[in-house]
């Protein structure tokens, strides 16, 4: 039904039409996955409900891309972003995330939604340049700061450029599908 | 793949229905019968048999059923988020739960897409478009539909902006217009003044280089002649020296001839001498002729030196007048340098005199003409205003002083009539229109011409 495939480079590629789905509580645990999440991962439901979402984490994610996550939800705001992943047996896979608050009928936040696309390929190349040397300032900077600094860099290089991190997320991935 | 494992599992229902239904009727006909023992052996047996059935297989599946109900019913009532989770133990319902599941993916994703993007075009930010991707094909089609109608309603926001703001630039404009030109009106006829002022001065300017350089030509004149009178003199002068001359030499002539005399004198008193008594008379009268030509001499001597004292007064008297001829002749060569130089300046003032003429009646048509658009104008805002019904009592514009002096009189009483007329009802809008095009035309072509 899925037809993802295993690359040699231990990427696994998604499909057009695949949609990574899953829900968290409000401290990002996992309170739901749909198939396409567990078969690309490579996990059981059971061994996702109510883990923490860093459980498929990939070292080579900048925290300064988690900290601006955080906050921009804490904010009410939505989040688009590249985000590289681990499944269980140690490949990995790209996406292109979106998470939004869930809303109760008050308009309280009770968890996050988590929808997950097929990125563009030159998405993935520009934006692997710069989560490397997000990497690099964070492993220069003293552990507490190390997501700020990063963060501060890639804000600063948005800036130099004019754009808001939303356009530019936006803009990647339009560039080539 | 959605519906038929639903069906499926709602399928397995019916045997229990149906084993329950027949074991009922066995058990119920048996007692009628009461022949109890073999039917009774069957149900004996079948009954069991299905309680366990109903165990294993169609109570939990029952349960799940509830569960995916229960999701949908929640659904339904507009929750989306909630998901039939913990699948494995729904066994052969879990593939109803994820169909379910699967299908709520679709629509919440749909929803929140389509909620996302309206939130921010609420907030005037259309650069969040709905993502289609990975959701059937009919969600997909809907999102496109959104993203083309959010494009539209940002074309319409900056349409609309656009049109406010030319709006509100026009109203700007006119307002700011009005009280442009009035200022140009100020400033023009502060010119014009100006220009009258320089007017006046050239033309002074121009009088008296007119009236000095008169003098001076009268001077010049004045000066020539004496210049002439010193000629005349020195030429009358030069011919009293000739003469003083002259008589100086008729004086030697004289004198030379009293000396031959008084010699001739002295031989006839000498031979009157030798004749004797006979020559007494002839004596008498050559000592007569003696003493005149002593006198004649003395006398022409005397003249002689009257007549050098005066030569000499003559050529110092020459040679004063050459000097003072030399003098006027300089300072009369000077007078025309400076008579051509009033000449010049005189010349030169009435060129600016015309000059100025030339620009003041520039400016008063320029004057005329701004007066005559700022009347225009302020009619037009009245008549606006009076249109959008902002001013009911509204007062017409006076005209300008300089208005009021220019060619463009007519047409702004003109303008006046019709303004009044309309805003006193007595004329309508098609009325007024076409009363302003007559005079709209009537001051274009006016204004065309630049005096
Ligand atoms: C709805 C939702 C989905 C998330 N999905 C991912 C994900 O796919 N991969 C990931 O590494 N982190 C994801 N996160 C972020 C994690 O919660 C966590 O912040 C991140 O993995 C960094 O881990 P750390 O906080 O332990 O550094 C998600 C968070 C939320 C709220």
């Amino acid at each position: 039904m899925l037809a993802y495939q295993l690359d040699t480079s231990e990427e696994v590629l998604l499909q057009p039409e695949d949609l990574i789905i899953s829900k968290t509580d409000t401290r990002g645990h996992i309170t739901y996955a749909n198939r396409t999440f567990m078969q690309i991962a490579g996990y059981e439901e059971h061994e996702l409900l109510g883990k923490p979402h860093n459980l498929i984490r990939h070292p080579d994610m900048p925290r300064g891309v988690f900290r601006f996550l955080w906050q921009e939800l804490k904010q009410g705001h939505e989040f688009f972003g590249f985000v590289k992943n681990y499944t269980s047996n140690g490949q990995f896979y790209w996406v292109f995330a979106n998470i939004t608050p869930d809303l109760n009928s008050k308009g309280e936040v009770k968890g996050y939604f988590s929808v997950r696309r097929r990125p563009s390929r030159e998405a993935i190349r520009q934006v692997s340049e710069i989560y490397q040397k997000m990497l690099e300032i964070e492993q220069r900077s003293s552990g507490q700061e190390a997501p700020d600094r990063s963060l501060e860099f890639l804000q600063q290089l948005l800036q130099g450029q004019g754009v808001s991190y939303e356009r530019f997320v936006m803009r990647l991935q339009a560039a080539s599908k | 793949m959605t519906s038929k494992p639903i069906n499926a599992s709602l399928a397995l229902v019916w045997p229990l229905w149906l084993a329950l239904i027949l074991s009922a009727l066995l058990v119920v006909s048996a007692y009628l019968r009461q022949a109890l023992s073999y039917e009774l052996s069957i149900s004996a047996i079948l009954l069991p048999l299905l309680t366990l059935y109903a165990r294993n297989q169609i109570l939990p599946l029952n349960r799940a059923l509830n569960v995916v109900v229960q999701v949908l019913v929640q659904a339904k009532s507009g929750e989306l988020h909630h998901r039939v989770t913990q699948t494995k133990d729904l066994k052969q319902a879990s593939s109803a739960a994820w169909a379910v599941n699967e299908f709520l993916d679709f629509v919440e994703t749909y929803f929140k897409e389509v909620k996302l993007c309206f939130t921010r075009v609420n907030n005037n930010d259309f650069s969040r478009e709905a993502k289609g991707i990975g959701l059937p094909r009919d969600f997909v089609e809907s999102l496109n539909s959104i993203n083309t109608a959010i494009h539209a309603i940002e074309q319409n926001v900056d349409f609309t902006q656009q049109n406010a703001l030319t709006g509100r630039m026009h109203h700007l404009n006119i307002a700011h217009l009005r009280s442009d030109l009035h200022n140009s009106e100020q400033d023009l006829s502060a010119i014009q003044q100006a220009i009258s002022g320089v007017n006046a001065i050239a033309e002074e300017n121009s009088a008296i280089a007119k009236r000095s350089s008169l003098a001076i030509h009268a001077m010049s004149q004045q000066l020539h002649e004496a210049t002439q009178n010193i000629a005349q003199l020195q030429q009358q002068a030069g011919m009293l020296n000739d003469a003083s001359g002259s008589v100086e030499d008729a004086m030697r002539l004289i004198s030379d001839i009293a000396d031959q005399t008084n010699l001739l004198a002295l031989n006839a008193s000498v031979e009157a001498a030798r004749a004797g008594e006979a020559g007494r008379g002839f004596a008498v009268v050559a000592d007569e002729v003696k003493n005149l030509s002593n006198r004649t001499k003395g006398t022409a001597a005397e003249v002689g030196q009257v007549v050098t004292l005066l030569n000499k007064q003559v050529s110092q008297m020459l040679a004063g007048i050459e000097q003072s001829a030399d003098l006027s002749q300089r300072v009369s060569t000077q007078l025309d340098d400076f008579l051509s130089l009033f000449e010049a300046l005189e010349c030169s003032a009435g060129q600016t005199t015309k000059k100025v003429a030339d620009v003041q009646v520039y400016s008063d048509s320029a004057a005329g003409r701004i007066s005559h658009v700022i009347f225009k104008q302020s009619i037009y805002a009245v008549l606006e205003d009076v249109i959008k019904g902002e001013k009911c009592g509204a007062s017409l514009p006076v005209e300008s002083d300089t208005a009021k002096c220019s060619k463009y009189h007519d047409l702004n009483e003109r303008l006046n009539q019709l303004a009044m007329g309309f805003v006193q009802q007595e004329i309508g809008s098609d009325e007024l229109l076409k009363g302003l095009e007559v005079v709209e035309d009537k001051s274009r072509s006016l204004m065309a011409v630049n005096r």
